[in-house]
Formats: structure tokens, sequence, C-alpha cells
């Protein structure tokens, strides 16, 4: 930058306004998808903007333009300006952020390769070696690669001054059978990470996982379906994270708690007034939110208003204990833990999700065992449908593969299978988790939030883990009238 | 710099393909416990470069923001590097789509009495004795789409957005509109009545029963089946459109009722582009038909499957129809008619659901989709809501809903709620369905 921010936050002053930031924010991404091994899309796309955000006579105001001279900056400083002086007039009170102190310095991930430095042939031609391990044994195959490179520059009128640089990686392969009786696909289980295209070519066993697909994919077609009822649960990494992100991440946002996401997003049962009484699970439970994990997908230096990227407790021996903060959630007189982020130049910093982790027991068992310690259940493998209601209560999700357990043992899989519950039973039921050896970090790089909707990428670690007697439905019956 | 004007240099140097630039103006206005929760105006322009080798099936696409002519020349560069080493795909050559009167005129911004009425109704919304929440939101993009073969296009198109939700601390409503409506506090006082209708609880056992389904909630579950009919997963075998033996379910009858489900650029109070824009492939759509004119297309028509989204080369390669559909979504039923007042007075005995929330795909063999009601679920009887009952988790085949539509009113310009991020154009009656699945109960209101 060649001191446009400078100038945009001079334009921020002279116009009245108490907290001001300006943010550059780029992102490139890449998006390739294969079809039956053809290239279908492969696309690449750089977007750069500039945001600015202040606060004028007690209201909000934001502006963005995707132009980098110092004439657009500063005329989208004025616009924010005008903005928050047009809604100052509008009902309600002041906004007031938490104080911080201000902070300055670098931050870049850890990753081995950039992706944008991978001719894009290459990739192409990855994914297609990926894809032809799958294709002998099956009818269809796909193979898609997402992968980002985000770069901000903050600075605000304190004097915070901050570059942050990202990069988030996530490869899927997916197979298609098709048979008289109908037609059933599986992906492989690899989350997105926190990682560059090292993650692609070697970061996770992919040729041990597609080799075994087709003939998984054949048995679960073959396999019984499911009948309804209530089952003891092993539940995968693979398929747990989304649980947690949905019944624990977004229920522990505070925004959330206040009702700003009442319209859209929704609103959580975990309110201010229940923190620190709250019985939100068994005394196993243990989540912790933390914004330093290395590879997390939401892992930064400091988030988008100048906080220093923390860790802390949001569910303690079962309790709710914790909440996701920013500035003005965290509230004058507070601090706050750095939950501040915006996707783009064009969006308003909202508070957004930190990696949100169950914590393994410390000496506990492999996830063989919990199997073993179960009599009559279903190990859940992989994610796939997931819905929550908008107070976080009511959750139904599926998976890639249902093993069914009798007497602890694994007895071949089952299909049709959904688990359906209210949040806080669920997590009444943990009866047990896997060790530190089952432990693996989950996450997604499409978490919505926001109007104007924003996505974020998160992460979210968990062992393997047990729950007693949940409610398992047949799709098939449901879908019946 | 204009478009226009950046875009012919970067056309030059593609030699072969297309190039779209898109400029947004977009304002919004957010609020919650009825104040003021974050706003934005912000400016966009990005320029899509497709560098095309059809004759070789090759595409290069690459995009990014061109402030003057030397940046969107080196953005076409770029593609045409990567197009040489770029991959096979179904191309087709592209086709002449004529050129716009209007091709040489800038990006439009939004005006400053669109503003000022926009912050005008959310004031009006602000001041209700209800807890508020909301969002408001303008959007003018302005599209340029230049080939070469000759297309030289220009759209310019205005989005609007607007959501309300009132709450007490035991009831909620939603209400949603893609046009700012004249009288704001008419529909403020008709929500506060829906809140005190609420007032009144009637349990309700999870099964199947019949429901009413605002226009609302059938975009919602309608925007999903469109999005869901894909040619060539059908013809392949793995969605619900496919028929055994390797054939598509075009021509068969989906309801017996003659309903058509259609888009149309030219339907009135929903008009949209009348050239198709692609900036990237899919399954459905290619850069390659960037330029074909788009008219109304049927996915229903008389209660029977008609077409399935499908580009030129996917439709050249399975023998299927290609069809595109423009940006707005129409549900009619030639039997359908009154409001949705008239048809809850019809009714003997349903629920009606104001909202559908979190809706995502079970099962794709069956299209069975699941997600949760929200901010309203009343019991009807005798043809009056007689009371509020709780939120249910549903899990229902869109598909197989057709076939159990017992009633409809005329069609109505409506938002949807899950999808209005993506998809804010929809004109749909209210249903009455049978057997609609309340699969389990939700505390959550």
């Amino acid at each position: 930058m060649t001191g446009i921010e400078d100038a945009a936050l001079s334009e921020c002053r002279r116009h009245g306004a108490g907290y001001a930031a300006v943010r550059v924010h780029q992102t490139r991404s890449r998006y390739v998808h294969l079809r039956d091994l053809d290239l279908e899309t492969a696309t690449e796309h750089r977007e750069i903007g500039v945001g600015v955000r202040v606060l004028v006579d007690g209201a909000w105001g934001f502006a963005a333009t995707s132009r980098l001279d110092r004439a657009a900056v500063t005329d989208a400083a004025r616009r924010a300006c005008a903005l928050a002086a047009r809604c100052a007039h509008l009902p309600g009170p002041d906004v007031v952020l938490a104080d911080e102190p201000t902070a300055s310095g670098t931050h870049i991930s850890e990753y081995e390769i950039d992706p944008f430095s991978v001719p894009m042939d290459q990739m192409v031609s990855l994914l297609r070696d990926g894809c032809r391990i799958l294709a002998p044994g099956v009818d269809h195959t796909s193979a898609t690669v997402e992968t980002v490179l985000e770069t901000t520059y903050l600075v605000d009128l304190a004097g915070s001054r901050i570059w942050q640089q990202r990069v988030r990686t996530h490869p899927v392969y997916t197979a298609i059978r098709i048979t008289d009786g109908g037609f059933d696909d599986m992906s492989t289980t690899a989350p997105p990470s926190g990682r560059g295209w090292e993650y692609a070519s070697s970061a996770w066993n992919w040729d041990e996982e597609l080799a075994q697909m087709p003939g998984l994919l054949d048995e679960k077609l073959g396999a019984p379906s499911i009948t309804a009822g209530r089952y003891d649960l092993v539940i995968d990494p693979t398929n747990l994270w989304l649980t947690i992100h949905e019944s624990v991440g977004h229920a522990t946002e505070k925004d959330r708690a206040l009702g700003y996401e009442a319209n859209y997003a929704g609103t959580s049962f975990a309110t201010p007034d229940l923190l620190g009484t709250l019985r939100y699970g068994s005394e196993l439970m243990n989540v912790r939110a933390d914004r330093t994990t290395a590879h997390g997908l939401s892992t930064v230096g400091w988030d988008d208003e100048a906080v220093a990227a923390q860790q802390w407790d949001l569910v303690r021996d079962g309790v709710l204990v914790g909440y996701q903060l920013d500035r003005q959630m965290a509230g004058e007189g507070q601090r706050s833990n750095g939950c501040a982020y915006a996707d783009s130049a064009e969006h308003v910093p909202i508070q957004r999700m930190p990696n949100v982790s169950l914590q393994p027991a410390a000496d506990g068992p492999a996830t063989e065992d919990l199997i073993a310690g179960v009599e009559d259940g279903i190990y859940i493998v992989g994610d796939k449908s997931w819905s929550i209601d908008m107070q976080r209560f009511n959750f139904q999700f599926t998976g890639q593969r249902f093993h069914r357990i009798r007497h602890g043992r694994l007895t071949g899989q089952v299909k049709d299978v959904a688990y359906q519950a209210n949040t806080l039973a669920f997590w009444g039921a943990l009866t047990a988790l896997g060790g530190p050896q089952t432990y693996m970090l989950g996450g997604a790089l499409n978490c919505g939030k926001g109007q104007p909707g924003q996505v974020a990428a998160v992460s979210h670690g968990c062992p393997s883990a047990v729950f007693g007697g949940v409610n398992v439905l047949n799709t098939r019956e449901e879908a019946r009238p | 710099m204009s478009a226009s004007g950046t875009a012919q240099p970067a056309l030059e140097v593609l030699g072969e393909g297309c190039v779209v630039v898109r400029t947004t103006h977009t304002q919004n206005l957010r609020w919650a416990n009825s104040a003021l929760t974050t706003n934005g105006d912000t400016t966009t322009s990005t320029m899509t470069a497709i560098a095309m080798d059809a004759a070789n099936g090759a595409v290069s696409v690459v995009s990014g923001q061109v402030p003057d002519v030397a940046a969107a020349t080196a953005l076409a560069e770029q593609a045409k590097r990567a197009v040489t080493t770029a991959d096979r795909v179904d191309a087709v050559q592209l086709v002449d789509g004529g050129v716009s009167p209007d091709f040489d005129a800038g990006p439009e911004p939004i005006d400053d009495p669109a503003t000022q009425r926009m912050v005008t109704t959310v004031d009006v919304l602000l001041r209700q004795p209800e807890a508020q929440f909301g969002y408001a939101e303008l959007d003018r993009t302005t599209v340029h789409l230049a080939t070469t073969a000759g297309t030289r296009y220009r759209h310019a198109q205005d989005t609007v957005r607007l959501e309300a939700s009132a709450r007490t601390d035991d009831a909620s409503t939603w209400w949603g509109a893609n046009r700012l409506p004249d009288d704001v506090q008419a529909v403020a006082v008709q929500q506060g009545l829906r809140l005190n209708s609420q007032s009144t609880t009637n349990d309700l056992r999870p099964g199947r029963h019949p429901v009413i389904l605002t226009p609302s909630a059938v975009a919602d579950l309608l925007i999903y089946l469109a999005w869901s009919a894909n040619a060539r997963d059908a013809a392949e075998g793995h969605n619900v459109f496919s028929a055994p033996g390797g054939s598509t379910k075009l021509g068969q009858r989906l309801t017996s009722r003659s309903i058509r489900l259609f888009a149309d650029p030219d339907h009135p109070g929903l008009q949209t582009g009348h050239r198709a824009v692609v900036e990237a492939n899919s399954s459905m759509e290619s850069v390659f038909d960037n330029g074909l004119p788009l008219s109304a297309c049927d996915l229903i028509s008389d209660g029977r499957l008609t077409n399935l989204r499908a580009s030129r080369a996917t439709g050249q390669r399975f023998g299927i129809a290609p069809a595109y559909l423009a940006d707005n979504l129409i549900l009619h039923d030639p039997a359908g008619y009154g409001d949705l007042d008239d048809l809850v007075a019809r009714t003997d005995e349903a629920v009606l659901v104001n909202c559908l929330w979190y809706i995502r795909e079970v099962d794709p063999q069956n299209l069975l989709l699941t997600g949760l009601t929200r901010d309203g679920v009343y019991r009807v009887r005798d043809g009056e809501i007689v009371g509020a009952t709780g939120n249910f988790r549903f899990n229902v085949s869109v598909t197989d809903l057709l076939s159990r539509i017992r009633d409809a009113s005329a069609p109505t310009a409506c938002l949807p709620r899950e999808w209005a991020d993506w998809f804010t154009r929809t004109e749909m009656p209210a249903l009455l369905i049978d057997d609609f699945n309340l699969s389990s109960p939700s505390e959550a209101m």
C-alpha cells in the first residue's frame, strides 16, 4: 500500500469518527472440478478491495470499494461516515466497544507449498490420478479442489497495523454407484485444512482412502435399511466435527445469544443468564475455543478488530462457561476474545467462530475399544446432510457410512440412517470419549452467517465419542407420505 | 474507465472467448432488538476473462478487479496463457447474441431517493411496539458481456430485499418482500396481529398433517427443485429425475394438477436479463453458451416434467434439449384462486406454516429435504386460525409433495426465506399439501 489507508483514516477523523478501521482484503481462490475424469470447471479468482468501518455519534458506518486509488478509498471513508451519521438518527442505543490495546505485527499461517505457484494443469492431473483409483470400481467419479490464499492489512485510528496471510485447501473425491435398486454416492472424509498444496498431494493418505471407497460403497448399496429406533452411537471425528460446529460452535456465539441474528441465522438457547450454570452435557464434555491451533481454518494472529488470538473454554465439565466475542459483544469494561472477521473487503466484520474443539480423554481408549464397549449400536463415519433449528435445539445429521455394532463388534454397514436429537439431550448422553490418538481436526470452508451473507472457514477438533440411546430415523420411511 | 472500454482490449488479447464485467452498488441496513446493528455502502467491479479454444475443447477462466485497460489486458493475457495448457471440456461454438443499444453506457449507481426510501422504511419498522429484527438491501448490478462471436450485451438489474421479524418472549413472525412496500406501517400492523394470534397455543403431535405453506415457503422448496433439475445427472441415472433403464423422467406426470413451474425474463414485476451470462462452467451451464438468448422456459407444464437444465454441449451429448432458466421462478396452478387468507378460509383442518428454514438434502434419490418451520406455525380449523403451535423439523420429498397438492391460492410475488441470499425473484401460490411429514418437535422460536 502507498499511504491510501492513512488518507482514509484522516478522512474518517475529519468526519468525526471516534473509531475507524481500514482493511485492505485480498482473496485469491482456485476451484477445479472434474467429472468422470473430464475437466468441468477450472477458475482462478482474485478479489481485492478496501473496507472502511467507522463509529460516528455512536452509530456504525461501513463502506467499501474495489478500487485502490486514493480518491476511491477516501470516498469510501467519506461514505462510511455519512452512512453512520444518517443512521445515528435511527432509534437505538449507542454502540460501545470493549477497550483493547493497539497491536502491530505480521502473521503467516503454516504451509509448505503456495497453491498459486502450482500450474492449473498439475492440479487437474493430481485430481484425475485420484479419480483413476476410484473409477474401475464405480459408475461415476468426481473430484473437486478449492484453495484460498487470503491476505489482509488492517490499520485503525488507535494505531494498530497488522498484516496477515492465511491459506486453506480442500480436495474432495466422490464415487457414484448405480444399481437396479437405486444409486448412492460416497465421498472422501478428509476435511479442509489450513495447509497449502502439500495437503492435496501428500498430507493425507488419499490413495488408501480412495482404494477402499468402491468396496465400501458397494457394501453400502447392498446393506440392509436401518430399523428406526434408539441406538448407542460411536461417532467418528469425521462426522462429529459437524455436530460440534452446529450444536456448540454456533450456540456459543454471543451475538446470537443477544438476538443479533434473530432474523437470519437464528438465536441460541445458551443465553447470557445461563452462563456458568447451564448443564450443556455430561461431565465428560469439555469444549475449548481457540484461534491459535496449527493448520486451524480459523487460526489468525489477530482478529479483524486487532485483538490478539487466544484460547478459552466454552464448556467445562459439561457446564457452559464461555462465549465467542468481538469488541461490541464484549461491551464496555470487558475484553474481547478476538472473534471479529469479515470474509471480504466489501463486508463488515462480525463475530465469527474460532476453532471450537471437543477435548479428548487424556488417557482415553482407541476407537476400536469404544466400539467394543457398545452392545447394540452404530458407528458413523464421515459427514453428509446436516440441519439444525434456529435456536440450536433440534438437529438432524446423516453421514457417509453407518456400520452396525452388535456385541462390541462391527457387523457390516446399514443404510438410510439419520440421527435426530435435541442438543442438550445429545450432549447429556455423551458416555465415553476416545483418547488423543483418536483426535482429529475437521472443519468447513463454508460456514454462513450475517446479512449480507458471509462465509468463514473454521476447524473443529474432536476424538471419537459414544452417545447413548440416540434417536435414529430411517430416511426412506421419512420420505413416505 | 468504462466497462465496455476495458472489455474490448481484453477481447482482442483473448482472440477467442468472452469478457464479463460485473459492477455492483449495494446498500444495506440491518437491525436487531429495534436498533440498527450494521450497514454498508459498497461498490465493486469484477472482470472475468474467459479464454477459449473451442476446436480443442479448451477453456480458462480468470477473474479479478481491473481498474484500467492495462489491468484488463493483463487479466486476459493470464487467461490466454492458461488456455494453452487447459484440459478438455465439452465445447461448442459461441453464439452471436447481438448488440445492446446501450452497451457503451456505464454502470448505474443506486440513486439517493431510493436510499432515503429504504431508510424511511426501516425507520417505520424500528418504531413499532414489538421488538424488531430485519434486513434491507438495495442492489444494482450492471453486467457487460462481450464475446468474440459479436455479442455486446449490457443489463442493469435492481434487486430489493426487505425482511422484517417481530418478536415477543414467546412468539415471532417474519415477513419478506422483493420490493419496498408502499405502506410499511400496514405490514407492521399485520405482523403485530400475527404475533397476537400466537397467544393462544394449540398442541400438535408430530406426524403427517395437511399443511398450508405460504408463498415464501413454497418458493424455498421449489427453488431447490429447480437447482436439482440437472439433465446430465438425470441422464446418468443419479438424481430424482432419472428413470430406470438409463433414461429420464422428461414427459412424465409429476402431479394430477395442471401446474406450471417456469422462469421467464419478461414476467411482469420479475423482469431479468435476456442473455445467458456464465462466468464458470457447471454441470448445467457452460461458458460456451454466453450470449445465448433467454426466454420463458418451463420445468413443469401441465403437471408434467418438461425440461431439465442443460447446456448446449450437455444437451448434444445426452440427446436432451438445452435449457437455461432466467433469474426468476414462478409457479402457477390454474385451479388456484384467492390469496392466502382465502385459502385458509376454505380449509377445514390444517397447519399453516409461515416459513421454512435450514433446508438441506437428505437423499437425492427422492429429493428428500429436511428443515424447520419458523416464525409462525398455526392451527387452522373450519376456515380460521385458532391458535399457534410450536415449530417442527420436517422431512419431505419435494417431487412427491407436488402430487399431494390439494388446494392452491393465486400466485403472488414473494421473497424466499432460506435462499434469499441467492434468489429473490419468485412468484408462488400458497399451497395446501396433504401428508406433510412434521417429523419431530423443535423447541426453537
